[in-house]
């Protein structure tokens, strides 16, 4: 007898999380989580496919994947089992809901990135946190519970030179937890949203870490709430699986409308035009420029170059070879090891500067921004073109990136 | 130049032209001499030297004033009898009507054109001499001119700043002040000034400077490893000689001299040759028929040692030779081809 999923409809699906998120929420409140809580994971292909061919994406897992209706939304096995659910949600952007427990599912879905070269993670840096918190939760929940978890660790300012170079994947000390003398930030606030709002100004002007934002919990209607993690993983902490997935909808749909934004103002495209004596050319574009609160330490800006770089390592899986103009500036045409997509950057111990060849998954510069504030500058400043990276993610969400007046409605929008 | 004209913050570029109004039009396009124009010159005692058609590096446009802004960009001046006058000569006599009636801009009459060259600071008095001298000879002989102005690029320790002669005809506001004129980019102390090149050649495809050279060559070793490496998760997968060219160079498809551009071809293949005959001893298949190399039995073991090969350190320092004439070879009557 042929395996099926088990369920017949999307909506079967989503009845049965509902019923497992409702049972998880009594355990938690007789504290006794004998399984884990949902978590949902948000990823995105590149390029878009039309339909989604969930199926081939998961040729490097050995899952077996099962298809439920005709809906394109599947429940996927491993050796252990059934892991959970997986349904493409746009051409672009697919869901993966599970509820292992939380170490194991985090391994499976990182690993199942890291071996697809079409898959990547939403990424959710400080900065677009921040935009969520002040434009939706603190006006509109301001006696609700909120958590935020903030996390800012200085890896460059190690002494790296002692890491040999290794061409062996697995050789990765990187990753080691051995390395932890170094500075770092880790800190929770669980607070009410409006006591939050009065007082996180100031820690932030202080201690800039606390722009590092690494969690947020967007409370749900009822209960509890929904932990947005900045690597697109969100655990349900509600009993209601529904409104979770509405949410992550919602912040999914923002993410979306921001990176293609974002690729239409910077993508550098060719414009070639037919004359009689042949053709024109001419050159699209725009820059990002990320300016470090603080010149980066000599040490500091050698080991971010040296060891993301020249080997490949470290959070930001970028690699390429350096080309020394001085000491203080490097050239890089390099490769994004997330897509094997193109980047180009010139980085000096003061700015980040990034050109991305049309193609480039926009995706990357949220990547860029949370993990830069993450390891190397929470009071980091990015600008899209001329249009600050928060401001631009605010006008996304507030619908004025549609405005025939707006700076967005240049009809030569990159030029 | 691009930069100056492309969105952008001053925290890297004070995009001075676009904040004017002006957009980047062209990159490297002739714009045909008149016939009556070469005549007259050439009638001209001594003769004036002339290009039927002169290419200037980029030309700005400006819709709302209809005016364009063709630019070219020289590392020192020249005098009126040099080999580089007959370019200037030219581009003097390409006016706003001229240029629009060349390129398709509606209305050709209705525009205006400025032309400047932009020389390093010091040579900015020497270089309007030149132009006033070309262009009163042109007028001597009947041959319309457009105005033009001289911009001096001057690098400072601290930052780069661009000017013109107050009276300059250039329509920048921005710029009409004598030095040290308007700072366009801020260095730190000692900072190399050079950006980023968009377009790692020029249109005759010459390499004139070692980091030309080096940014040439990393754009072909990622331009490989992109096109191999985010196709990995097929069994098969392949792509054309030229695609491989337009992830090099991104203005490949319409850039450049037919020669010039199978000068770089044939280095770029003699580099990714090598790099198949490395991918081969992994268990890949590799196929090349005419322009296209098709990839075959990749398994995911397969797929992950060739992302670890092309992320690795060896792969990073693999020569690659774009120059030398001895890689300059024919390699279709090799047996083992690619």
């Amino acid at each position: 007898m042929s395996e099926s999923s088990g369920f017949e409809s999307r909506e079967a699906v989503y009845d049965y999380l509902d019923s497992y998120a409702f049972e998880r929420r009594e355990e938690i409140d007789r504290r006794n989580l004998a399984t884990g809580l949902i978590k949902t994971y948000v990823l995105e292909t590149s390029p878009a496919q039309d339909p989604l061919d969930i199926p081939a994406l998961l040729n490097s897992t050995g899952w077996r994947n099962f298809p439920v209706g005709d809906e394109n939304i599947f429940v996927v096995h491993d050796n252990e089992g059934e892991i959970g659910f997986i349904e493409a949600i746009s051409s672009r952007y697919l869901m993966f809901h599970t509820y292992r427990q939380t170490d194991r599912a985090d391994e499976i879905a990182k690993r199942w990135v890291r071996n697809t070269t079409e898959l990547d993670s939403l990424w959710l840096a400080g900065e677009y946190f921040s935009v969520l918190w002040e434009t939706i939760i603190l006006p509109q929940m301001p006696e609700r519970f909120v958590s935020f978890k903030f996390e800012h660790e200085a890896r460059f300012e190690d002494n790296i030179s002692q890491l040999e170079e290794s061409d062996d994947p697995e050789s990765d000390d990187w990753n080691a937890d051995e390395i932890t003398e170094r500075r770092a930030s880790t800190s929770s606030i669980t607070e009410r949203a409006q006591r939050i709002g009065q007082f996180l100004p100031s820690l932030q002007s202080h201690h800039p870490a606390f722009k590092a934002i690494k969690m947020l919990r967007i409370p749900a209607a009822a209960r509890g709430g929904y932990e947005f993690w900045s690597w697109g993983k969100v655990t349900h902490r509600s009993p209601n699986f529904r409104e979770g997935r509405e949410q992550i909808l919602s912040v999914t749909q923002l993410y979306a409308q921001a990176t293609q934004l974002i690729e239409k103002i910077m993508w550098m495209q060719v414009d070639s035009v037919n004359l009689k004596d042949g053709e024109a050319i001419s050159l699209r574009g725009s820059p990002l420029v990320l300016e470090f609160s603080q010149s980066l330490s000599s040490e500091t800006f050698q080991n971010f170059i040296a060891v993301t770089f020249e080997r490949g390592r470290g959070p930001l899986r970028l690699w390429g070879n350096p080309i020394w103009l001085s000491e203080n500036k490097v050239h890089i045409y390099g490769i994004d090891l997330h897509l094997w997509q193109r980047i180009y950057f010139e980085i000096s111990p003061r700015r980040m500067i990034v050109i991305l060849p049309e193609g480039t998954c926009g995706n990357t510069v949220h990547r860029l921004m949370t993990n830069i504030q993450r390891y190397v500058d929470p009071g980091v400043k990015m600008s899209v073109g001329d249009v600050d990276y928060r401001d631009l993610v605010r006008d996304t969400l507030l619908g004025k990136t549609n405005d025939a007046n707006s700076i967005y409605a240049d009809p030569s929008i990159s030029n | 130049m691009i930069f100056l004209g492309w969105r952008s913050t001053p925290a890297f570029v004070d995009p001075i032209f676009r904040n004017e109004g002006f957009r980047l039009f062209r990159i490297g396009s002739s714009i045909p001499t008149s016939l009556q124009s070469r005549t007259r010159a050439s009638s001209a005692i001594p003769a004036i030297p002339f290009q039927a058609s002169p290419t200037p590096d980029v030309i700005f446009r400006k819709n709302s004033k209809r005016q364009f802004l063709p630019i070219e960009c020289k590392t020192s001046s020249f005098g009126p009898l040099t080999e580089q006058a007959k370019q200037a000569a030219s581009l003097l006599t390409c006016t706003g009507t001229r240029i629009a009636e060349v390129l398709g801009a509606p209305n050709p009459k209705t525009w205006s054109s400025t032309l400047l060259y932009a020389v390093g600071g010091a040579s900015t008095i020497q270089m309007e001499k030149t132009l006033s001298n070309l262009a009163k000879r042109l007028g001597s002989v009947n041959v319309d001119t457009t105005t033009y102005g001289v911009m001096g690029i001057r690098i400072e320790p601290d930052g780069v700043y661009l000017h013109t002669n107050q009276s300059s005809a250039i329509p920048l506001t921005a710029l009409k002040s004598g030095p040290p004129g308007i700072r366009i980019m801020k260095l730190e102390k000692g900072e190399d000034p050079r950006p980023l090149y968009l377009i790692p050649l020029d249109s005759s495809c010459r390499i004139d400077e070692d980091y030309q050279r080096r940014a040439l060559e990393e754009r072909v070793r990622i331009g490989l490893a992109s096109l191999i490496g985010s196709q990995l998760n097929r069994k098969e997968f392949g792509f054309d000689v030229d695609d491989l060219m337009r992830a090099t160079i991104e203005v490949w498809t319409v850039w450049g001299e037919q020669n010039a551009k199978d000068f770089v071809k044939n280095a770029v293949r003699n580099y990714a040759r090598g790099v198949f005959r490395y991918l081969r001893k992994l268990g890949i298949f590799i196929e090349v028929y005419q322009e296209r190399i098709t990839f075959k039995n990749i398994s995911p073991a397969i797929a992950t040692q060739i992302r670890n090969y092309l992320s690795s350190a060896a792969f990073r320092r693999g020569e690659i030779d774009l120059v030398s004439q001895s890689v300059q070879m024919d390699f279709s009557s090799l047996s083992e081809g690619w």
